[in-house]
Order: structure tokens, then C-alpha cells, then sequence
């Protein structure tokens, strides 16, 4: 029965049953100035990189690999090998009326030693395709983008800036009290907050230090430093970077 | 035969590491409202393709003695082309499954040919 349909198809195709439809191609995102935040253009990027579903089983796989790879043996675990204690025998083989022993470097007696334990130095890292790290980082960037926490700083097609603002992640002082204004101003206290620069900010640096704000340049960025941020403040550059990177 | 000390695989140096390429902005004059979120799309409309070499995501999935047809990669409202799929190739709906998630919609049975037939008399 199927096969006689599609050889009706063949001849009366009807281009209106299936309701197929081009995907969008771009979103939009709103260029910014720091450190007011005051948005000045739109920028179009690409709708598979911040308007894609939300994944939870391919965030978890890359977080898992994330975890594993950071993740470093140092618990030093005696083995038989290592010899702690002396080979003389404990007692003799035969008179004493208990069972028949070795000696003390046995991993069967109380004792530290252990029989088949893994020792430092040992990798525990794990393998995942690129394409699913890809899509993980990708994925995670779209999450922030749809709850409209990614801010964008960046300067396009120079528009004017205020005298106090710059094009760039970067405050004019690198004192503990400019990122505490940035907080008062913005009403971010007790937030987690990320910014991701091009290069290494100096200023910014010296700012955010003993807080709890984190700042990476783009080669540092993981997927879990996306996840776990509240607001996350990316460069233009740095963001193109991503979208050529991991799309 | 002596050995040789000569491998016979071929010598493949490994590439430098390239510089992952910037995305370029398009100019916001280039893009028309077709192309951004709000076109409608996902409304009872999806978007299925072919791959770059020219052929239907359909497929054959084998495990062990369960044979099923698999498309993939479908974007937008995919329950939508799963009742397309049943009305138009008039299949049983307990035979089709389709997961919105991933983009996948299952048939039991082979019908790779058939599918990829309908498809191409459509397009």
C-alpha cells in the first residue's frame, strides 16, 4: 500500500503537504559600552550558535569531561612494593598455634598498604567527540543569550562613545572599589559574574581581585565557568573567536 | 623475506595547529527579516534536509533483530512532520516515534527507500 502511494506521488506531487521552512540564519545581539552598559547598536551573529535548545544531556557530558580533565591524583597509597615495614618474618612457621604468616608488608593485615589501589601519577581524563564539546559551549552561550544575561561590549561600526565608557572590558582604575560600583550601579551584588576578554586586562585583573567575580581571556573560557555565571560580559572579538572556534 | 628497515607506510607530517578563523559580521542592510527568530518558523513548520553530499537523513538502524528507520537532524516543530509523515505515507502512528529534543523520528520497519522516494518527489 505504501509503495503504490509514492508511485502516485511520483506523479501528482503536491509541494503543499510537507510544511517545510528555511531555519532562521541570525540573531540579534546589542552591542555595548563599558562600563555603563549602555547599548548603542545590533550586531547580527548566528542563529545555530545562540539560539539553539537547551541540550542538559550534552552540558553534562562536557561538564563530566571538563571535571575529569582538571581532576589530579596526589593521594599517595602505599603498595606491597613500597616495603614500608621490615621482611623478617613475624613469627615461626610452626609452635606458635596460629596460622602461618610472612611478614608485616602483607595488604591483608591492619595496616596501610594497600593490594590494588591506583597511585599517583594517573590521568584520569576522558574522551569527547569536538562536536559535542562544540555544541556543549555553544549550547551553554545560548542559554545565557535567552535569559538575556549575555552582554556584548564591542564597537562595530563606530558609533560615538561617552567620555567614561570604552569599546573593551577593561575599567580605568584596577581598584577593588571600580568593580564594587560596576556591582552598585548594575544591581549585582551576590551574583556570579564572567567576563571574558581578548586579551589579558590588566586593570580588570587587579579590580576582581579577592572577589567573586571571575575574568578569562577566551582561551580559558569551559563550558561550567558559562554555566555557572549569572551574567556573563563578553568582547566582540572574543565572541567572533567563539563563533569561529566552536561552530 | 628479510625485514627492511624501510616502513612502507607513508610519512604524514602532522599540520601546525591553524588560528580558528573570526567569525565576520554581516552588515545589518544584507539581512532581511526572513532570516532572524521571528519568521515563524517552529510554528507548526520544520526545516529537513540533505547533507552536504546530496543525500536524505534517512537511514537504516539496526540493533540485533529491531530494525527501524531513523531521519535526523530535524529542525523546528518536529511532532508536526511525524503526523505529515503518518497522513501523508498513511503509516500506522503507533509505528512512529519522534523525539522534539534531538530531532530524531523513528519508524518501524525499513521504509529508507520509500521515505527518501517521498521526499524526493516533493522537492
Amino acid at each position: 500500500m505504501f509503495k503504490s502511494f509514492v508511485r502516485s506521488l511520483a506523479t501528482n506531487a503536491n509541494t503543499q503537504v510537507f510544511k517545510l521552512q528555511e531555519p532562521p540564519k541570525y540573531v540579534l545581539g546589542s552591542l555595548r559600552s563599558f562600563p555603563s552598559l549602555e547599548p548603542k547598536e545590533f550586531v547580527a551573529l548566528p542563529n545555530d550558535f545562540l539560539n539553539l535548545p537547551t541540550r542538559r544531556d550534552i552540558l553534562w557530558s562536557a561538564v563530566v569531561y571538563e571535571e575529569d580533565k582538571a581532576k589530579i591524583e596526589t593521594t599517595q597509597v602505599f603498595t606491597k612494593g613500597d616495603a614500608i615495614y621490615s621482611h623478617k618474618k613475624l613469627r615461626p612457621q610452626k609452635g606458635s598455634g596460629k596460622a602461618r604468616v610472612g611478614d608485616a608488608n602483607s595488604p591483608h593485615r591492619y595496616n596501610p598498604i594497600k593490594a590494588h589501589v591506583i597511585t599517583a601519577p594517573h590521568d584520569w581524563s576522558t574522551e569527547l567527540p569536538n562536536k559535542i564539546y562544540n555544541k556543549a559551549m555553544a549550547t551553554a552561550l545560548s542559554e545565557q543569550y535567552k535569559d538575556g544575561k549575555l552582554y556584548i561590549v564591542g564597537n562595530n561600526e563606530s558609533s560615538e562613545l561617552n567620555e567614561s565608557d570604552s569599546s573593551i572590558i577593561d575599567f580605568k582604575y584596577g581598584y577593588p572599589e571600580t568593580i564594587k560600583q560596576f556591582k552598585n550601579q548594575h544591581h549585582l551584588k551576590n551574583l556570579n559574574l564572567l567576563f571574558i576578554t581578548d586579551i589579558e586586562r590588566s586593570n580588570l585583573t587587579k579590580a576582581i581581585e579577592g572577589d567573586k567575580v571571575k575574568a578569562l581571556t577566551k582561551e580559558n573560557v569551559e563550558v561550567r565557568d558559562i554555566l555557572k555565571a549569572n551574567r556573563v560580559y563578553i568582547e566582540l572579538p572574543a565572541l567572533q573567536w567563539f563563533i569561529g572556534k566552536y561552530l | 623475506m628479510k625485514p627492511s628497515l624501510i616502513s612502507l607506510q607513508t610519512f604524514k607530517p602532522s599540520l601546525p595547529a591553524q588560528p580558528a578563523k573570526l567569525f565576520q559580521i554581516p552588515k545589518l542592510s544584507s539581512i532581511s527579516t526572513k532570516d532572524l527568530p521571528n519568521n515563524g518558523f517552529g510554528k507548526g513548520t520544520y526545516f529537513f534536509s540533505k547533507t552536504k553530499f546530496g543525500h536524505w537523513r534517512v537511514y537504516k538502524k539496526v540493533q540485533n533483530t529491531k530494525i527501524t528507520t531513523e531521519l535526523t537532524q530535524i529542525k523546528g516543530d518536529v511532532l508536526s512532520l511525524k503526523h505529515d509523515l503518518i497522513k501523508i505515507a498513511k503509516l500506522n502512528p503507533k509505528t512512529v516515534t519522534a523525539n522534539p529534543t534531538t530531532g530524531i523520528i523513528n519508524i518501524k520497519g525499513d521504509v529508507v527507500d520509500e521515505i527518501k522516494q517521498l521526499f524526493n518527489g516533493i522537492n
